[in-house]
């Protein structure tokens, strides 16, 4: 099965650990680690809603690019401040408070194939899971059915989050509304390009950044499926790694996460795990 | 749509056009009406005595439906907001969007404008932070960078006619100087069928039949998103900029066309 993780030996990374992009600082960029008092608590400025209107306008960005925004609004709109901005998780908690009640939020969220943080706009209230989609894509009826039908695929025990598009095609004849194969292949492609899925080996595709951040909640909906929750971080678990043990299923990510923390023991049955522990390259 | 009557609606926009710009119709004339006539203190009075819960629920449901139906950028029909929100009560329309947009104001920075799509009337999201700034940052990707490029192009283009129209050919001789070919697709700019129905779809462009004789043609002028959200004389400056050098020679071309 393809996988973005190289997988070495268990217990072999622990030597490897923050370097590279986890030690960068947040020194240029304006934003910085503590509470601001520029900010009063909890109210909208200008900066907030140039964000939000960035983040609206490109749906969805890499958590990097979201902070390097937020900072460029907050110093667009505080020329003559000292540069020093709030703590992003604060900047984004300020505009989440007011878009709570309207049933949208700014979400957050790892993408499993790899780890990265993405950070997004979604719609947080539903009547049906097809009505999320299709607000948030602006998809037709017979796309919508396609798309759900791939995230059916990738759910599945064997598939472990990535179907082939082979496998995606074969599915079109069961589909209410006909599609032919190229536009199929047309919209994995396009869909992909609107991160809605990644393409994680060629022509093997899997959730991408805009369906965590905009679908997980309602997937099981989607689906029609319960999906897991992963122990470690008690979000819903697609791809993963199971426990020889007790077959409970984790994030990739978030064995890695503890196994810098030291020996990796299952949460559910606390033996130690067995499986391979994947690095992060 | 039948050619007799949009040969007539062109004529109309071109003595629009005449007498200057257009005001542009914002929702808040539509909220000040209620000293103007008995039949808005009416509907006042109806949406004044419905449920206060029942009231701030159809707001959010109102700035919920705007804020989807920007985040595609297409203008949301004033018809499906009634339908879909607001129960077919239309007089309770104008205190709900002038509630809806103090949420969007305050929220977004954005603001709900009514205008005339044909003989729809829709409604557009426009930006309000202050203008000075509120182009410079917004992140866009490539695809929307190039589109706001084109977009740009035809409109500078289009302020230099004498009565703001223009005819596809004309259109397209300003694009082909910018090297693109009619009637090819340009996905990488986002544009699958041709090059101006998206601008259409979007509000910044108004498309008008006119038949002349046997043949009917397209012509442009400046949509009602446009009006509102794009400041002429900054245009004129980006364009000058992006184009540099180049300016003297487009300048010429504009000339030429003219
Ligand atoms: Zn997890
Ligand atoms: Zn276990």
């Amino acid at each position: 099965m393809p996988h973005a993780y190289p997988r070495v030996k268990k217990m072999a990374s622990n030597s490897r650990r923050s370097s590279g992009a986890g030690s960068s600082r947040r020194s240029t960029n304006g934003m910085r680690e503590r509470a601001s008092i520029q900010y009063r608590d909890g109210e909208m400025t200008n900066a907030h809603r140039h964000f939000l209107q960035s983040l609206m306008s490109k749906r969805i960005m890499t958590k990097r690019e979201a902070k390097k925004t937020a900072s460029d609004s907050h110093r667009l709109y505080n020329e003559e401040s000292s540069g020093e901005g709030p703590l992003f998780t604060e900047f984004v908690q300020t505009i989440n408070a007011k878009l709570e009640s309207l049933g949208f939020k700014i979400g957050m969220s790892k993408v499993e194939h790899d780890g990265s943080e993405w950070v997004g706009f979604a719609n947080t209230s539903s009547t049906g899971g097809g009505d999320v989609i299709q607000k948030a894509s602006g998809l037709g009826l017979a796309e919508l059915e396609f798309f759900r039908t791939c995230l059916q695929q990738m759910v599945t025990e064997e598939n472990n989050g990535v179907a082939s598009s082979s496998a995606l095609l074969a599915k079109l004849n069961t589909l209410q509304r006909k599609m032919t194969g190229k536009a199929a292949q047309d919209l994995l492609v396009s869909l992909t390009k609107d991160h809605w899925f990644f393409e994680i080996s060629r022509g093997h595709y899997c959730m991408g950044p805009r369906c965590f951040i905009e679908l997980l909640p309602f997937l099981p909906e989607i689906v029609g499926e319960s999906i897991e929750e992963c122990r470690l971080c008690s979000n819903r678990v697609v791809m993963g790694d199971r426990c020889l043990g007790c077959d409970t299923k984790l994030h990739t990510y978030c064995i890695v996460q503890l196994s810098r923390r030291g020996q990796v023991k299952c949460p559910q049955c606390h033996e130690e795990w067995e499986g391979e522990i994947p690095t992060l390259e | 749509m039948s050619s007799s009557r949009s040969s007539g609606g062109s004529r109309r926009g071109k003595r629009r056009l005449e007498t200057g710009p257009e005001p542009s119709q914002s929702s808040q004339q539509l909220n000040d009406s209620s000293t103007q006539s008995g039949r808005a203190v009416a509907a006042r009075q109806e949406w004044d005595t419905m449920d206060s819960s029942e009231k701030s629920r159809k707001v959010k449901d109102l700035v919920r439906y705007l804020v989807f139906g920007s985040s595609q950028k297409i203008p949301v029909k004033r018809d499906e907001l009634l339908k879909n929100v607001l129960d077919g009560a239309s007089r309770t329309l104008p205190s709900a969007m002038q509630e809806a947009n103090k949420i969007l104001q305050e929220v977004f920075g954005l603001q709900a404008v009514e205008a005339k799509k044909g003989t729809q009337t829709v409604y557009l999201l426009i930006n309000c932070l202050p203008s000075e700034t509120k182009d410079k940052l917004i992140e866009r990707s490539n695809k929307e960078l190039s589109q706001i490029g084109l977009l740009g192009a035809i409109l500078s283009f289009l302020m230099m006619k004498p009565q703001g129209t223009a005819n596809t050919d004309s259109i397209w001789s300003v694009l082909n100087c910018l090297g693109l070919i009619q009637k090819s697709q340009y996905p990488e700019f986002g544009f699958h069928k041709d090059i101006l129905s998206p601008f259409v779809e979007q509000g910044y462009l108004e498309q008008k039949k006119r038949v002349i004789g046997e043949a009917s043609v397209f012509e442009y002028q400046w949509g009602p998103r446009a009006k509102l959200e794009v400041d002429k004389r900054q245009l004129l400056m980006t364009m000058a900029e992006v184009h540099g050098d180049e300016f003297d020679i487009w300048e010429k071309q504009f000339q030429d066309l003219i």
